[in-house]
């Protein structure tokens, strides 16, 4: 009987103990920023990627498509926040104990989402309710344009990527009001740069950042002298990322699209 | 007149050592060179080729070998090396024929060229190989193929490193006949490295002997010893008459036990 | 003197002249298919201002610098088969490719993109010059080691890449680039310098073609006909290095074409260097401009396959070939 009790009061001061602080770690940088808004102090998030300065004072366990499982393992998380599957797959995911939160959205409305079952796990449903509500606000001030604007978003100069439809990016243009005319059902697509011209963008947007370090201007690219768009230079890490920056990058973007239609 | 002259002539190679206080090899004769292995057979004639550094004097025709040109060298003298390799295929016409390269004048083979290259091959059976690759010959065509290709530059200088490797003995006797006849018709010089005895004795008349290096012996054929035969090459050496030719008996020496 | 480049006639030359009508014939077919089709359809009798641009700024400065890449490497390959003494050599198989594209991704990384070209030459000279000392013995090379050490720069030099890969992070996908090449930054500059290039080491090859055969032998053979045999080879190793080092720096790792083409040509019966060069030079250039054609419109939608992804699948097949078929051949040659 009292032994009973005992285990009993052991059990609750786990369960409660584990809620009071978590331990978290996040595989997917831009599901830092979003802990950050939704209040999650430093000591709960004790283990983040290589290149993820959001939480300074967490443990670096590798690259996000290359996870150290031992470090990992080392720091007995409850929460691991992943990305797709193809960066960690299932396999992986069932070898930890620890809770695991998939965050892989490929719209912005995905994002929101995502930021609501987040709010639920963490215990924060007011603070994502609020977040939601501010970014839906930074949506609300995008301006409708008269018809949509015709988009191609390079990913990387050599070789040819550029955005396809399963990529964050393809909301990111369709909410601003524009259309990326790459179709292709792939995050990225390796483009033949004739299409390119044939497909004559209204817009042309190149990303600058990790993903494309040095990349010479379109227009002086020998295979794109006969491109006749606009073209337009972005910050990778502003646009190419599904987190909190997407929606103020969608309302940029409007802005620009809005100065091409008139 | 003498094709190659030797004056305290030296090859060093590694510990090995080969020493010729002096030699002259003349217009028209066959010369055998014999020695049990090691001895320095192949290490002679590949610097008689020109490909060993040596010290002291070597003249091919009167001239100091280092100081021709690679191709008045190679047009006065062919070599057949021991082993004879190919890495890349081609057919056995062009093989005979690459040995008539030093006589190029232009860039191309010319149609002489080619003709006496036919004639080769006829006179040798290998007309019947003749659009095969020689990757796919077996040992003793691939041998009758490349001294083929030795002969076919026409230099009066043959050199000639056990050229009868698992050749057929008809194929032997019939290039060694050729051989004898080209060095008298061209008043040549074939200096052929042989482990083959009775085939030397008949048609050689001047032979080498190397031991270990060393030239023991300078002999023409009717100089030839048993004794002396027989403790160059290290085995007992019996000559026997049989119908006015001279033939050669052989067994191993008896070692004295103690 | 009337010393043209062609020989003068002799039995069996009516059989060299038409295949190389054949082979004139093949490289202007798939030329003209090259520069018709494509992501996206021309018109090429009717052709507005677009397509006019696509056609001259866009698809044949790339059908021309694939072709050349194509004809370059093929040649490449054959040098170095005279150098190795080895029908297996070939710049992917010697490791000058991986060597090559190594200098390149580290000049990229720490220079940019001016250093890139001088960078990939200076890796694969140092490549083939490993491979070289690794595989002669007292002045003969050994087949066997020759690959086997080949196979050891080859992986060296990609694990080399890969550690840069991962050093770089997420600047990968520039790095990739050269390990599966691809023909896209085509330009009429790079066209011009890489057939230079190609024609001057073509023409140094006929000029010599009779010397280039007799490499092929041991090197007592080849010494005692006159043939300057090691000057020779130096000057092979560094024409076929550099046609590596241009295509590489221009176009990335594009395996097995060197070893395919003189291969080919070979098994047909087209076996001296006189014949092969040229032979080589226009069926290294179709079979790639046709390659390039296959990665560029296989698949919807103006997506395209890496060039050097197809050309290594297509080698390692033919490879498999060589294993199952040839095993005599391979082995007598160690």
């Amino acid at each position: 009987m009292k032994r009973g009790v005992f285990l009993f009061t052991v059990f609750f001061l786990l369960l409660t103990g584990s809620a009071l602080a978590l331990r978290i770690v996040v595989l997917y940088p831009a599901a830092s920023p979003i802990l950050r808004a939704l209040g999650i102090p430093d000591r709960e998030v004790v283990g983040v990627t290589r290149h993820d300065r959001v939480y300074p004072g967490a443990i670096k366990v590798g690259s996000h498509l290359r996870p150290n499982l031992e470090l990992i393992r080392a720091l007995a998380p409850d929460l691991l926040i992943v990305g797709s599957r193809r960066a960690f797959p299932e396999e992986t995911a069932r070898k930890f104990s620890a809770r695991i939160f998939r965050y892989d959205p490929r719209t912005l409305q995905e994002i929101l989402t995502n930021i609501k079952a987040l709010g639920e796990i963490l215990g924060r449903r007011q603070a994502a309710e609020a977040l939601v509500e501010k970014l839906s606000a930074i949506l609300s001030r995008i301006k409708p344009l008269p018809r949509p604007v015709t988009v191609i978003y390079e990913v990387s100069a050599t070789p040819l990527k550029v955005a396809g439809a399963r990529s964050i990016v393809n909301d990111l243009i369709r909410v601003a009001g524009g259309r990326n005319l790459v179709t292709v059902p792939r995050k990225h697509v390796l483009i033949s740069p004739e299409k390119v011209l044939a497909l004559a963008p209204e817009v042309y947007i190149y990303q600058v950042g990790p993903m494309n370090r040095h990349p010479i201007p379109p227009k002086k690219r020998p295979y794109f002298r006969g491109l006749r768009s606009r073209i337009l230079r972005v910050e990778e890490l502003e646009f190419a990322r599904p987190g909190l920056n997407a929606f103020s990058a969608a309302l940029k973007l409007n802005h620009m699209f809005l100065s091409c239609v008139r | 007149m003498n094709w190659l002259e030797l004056r305290n002539f030296e090859v060093r190679q590694g510990d090995f050592r080969l020493r010729i206080p002096e030699l002259h090899l003349s217009a028209g004769e066959m010369v055998a060179v014999l020695g049990p292995n090691g001895s320095g057979k192949s290490t002679l004639l590949s610097a008689l080729a020109g490909l060993k550094t040596y010290r002291g004097t070597l003249r091919l025709a009167g001239n100091e070998l280092h100081t021709l040109s690679e191709r008045e060298r190679y047009r006065r003298l062919s070599y057949l090396p021991q082993s004879g390799r190919l890495g890349l295929p081609f057919e056995v016409f062009y093989v005979v024929l690459t040995g008539r390269y030093p006589l190029l004048s232009g860039r191309h083979y010319t149609e002489a060229d080619h003709r006496a290259t036919e004639r080769l091959l006829r006179l040798f059976d290998l007309e019947d190989l003749r659009h095969r690759l020689f990757g796919e010959l077996s040992g003793g065509e691939r041998q009758r193929v490349l001294l083929a290709r030795a002969l076919n530059r026409e230099a009066p200088v043959l050199l000639l490193d056990e050229p009868f490797n698992a050749v057929d003995l008809r194929h032997q006797h019939l290039f060694v006949r050729h051989l004898r006849d080209y060095v008298r018709r061209k008043k040549g010089l074939c200096v052929t490295v042989l482990h083959d005895l009775s085939l030397a004795v008949k048609y050689f008349d001047r032979f080498l002997l190397l031991k270990e290096g060393t030239l023991r012996a300078d002999l023409r054929r009717a100089e030839l010893s048993e004794t002396l035969l027989g403790e160059v090459m290290d085995v007992a050496v019996k000559f026997v008459e049989h119908g006015g030719e001279m033939l050669l008996s052989i067994d191993l020496m008896k070692k004295e036990e103690n | 003197m009337g010393s043209s480049l062609a020989p003068p006639p002799k039995p069996g030359n009516r059989r060299e002249l038409l295949a190389l009508g054949g082979l004139l014939c093949l490289v202007s077919l798939v030329f003209v298919l090259a520069v018709s089709h494509g992501a996206v359809p021309l018109k090429i009798f009717h052709l507005d201002e677009t397509g006019r641009r696509i056609l001259f700024e866009v698809r044949l400065p790339r059908v021309l610098l694939a072709g050349l890449t194509g004809a370059a490497l093929a040649l490449a390959g054959l040098y170095f088969q005279y150098v190795m003494q080895n029908p297996l050599a070939d710049a992917f198989t010697t490791g000058a490719s991986a060597s090559s594209a190594l200098g390149a991704v580290l000049a990229l990384l720490v220079a940019g993109e001016i250093l890139v070209l001088p960078a990939a030459l200076a890796g694969a000279l140092l490549g083939l010059a490993a491979v070289f000392h690794i595989a002669s013995l007292r002045g003969r090379l050994l087949p066997v080691t020759m690959l086997l050490a080949g196979i050891v720069v080859n992986t060296f030099a990609s694990a080399a890449i890969s550690l840069l890969k991962f050093l770089a992070d997420e600047s990968v996908a520039s790095i990739v680039f050269w390990l599966m090449g691809g023909f896209q930054n085509a330009t009429y500059a790079r066209v011009g310098l890489l057939a230079g290039a190609v024609f001057a080491s073509a023409l140094y090859g006929l000029l010599r073609a009779p010397a280039l055969d007799l490499t092929a032998f041991d090197d007592e053979t080849a010494l005692s006909s006159g043939v300057p045999l090691y000057r020779l080879r130096r000057e092979l190793l560094f024409t076929g290095a550099l046609l590596t080092a241009v295509s590489v720096a221009f176009s990335g790792i594009i395996g097995f074409v060197g070893l395919i083409v003189p291969h080919l040509l070979r098994l047909i019966g087209f076996l001296r260097a006189g014949v092969l060069v040229p032979f080589v030079v226009l069926f290294g250039a179709a079979f790639m401009m046709l390659a390039d054609l296959l990665a560029r419109t296989l698949l919807p939608q103006g997506q395209e396959l890496p060039v050097g992804v197809l050309t290594s699948t297509l080698g390692g097949l033919f490879f498999l070939y060589l294993l199952l078929k040839r095993k005599r051949e391979l082995y007598e040659l160690a």
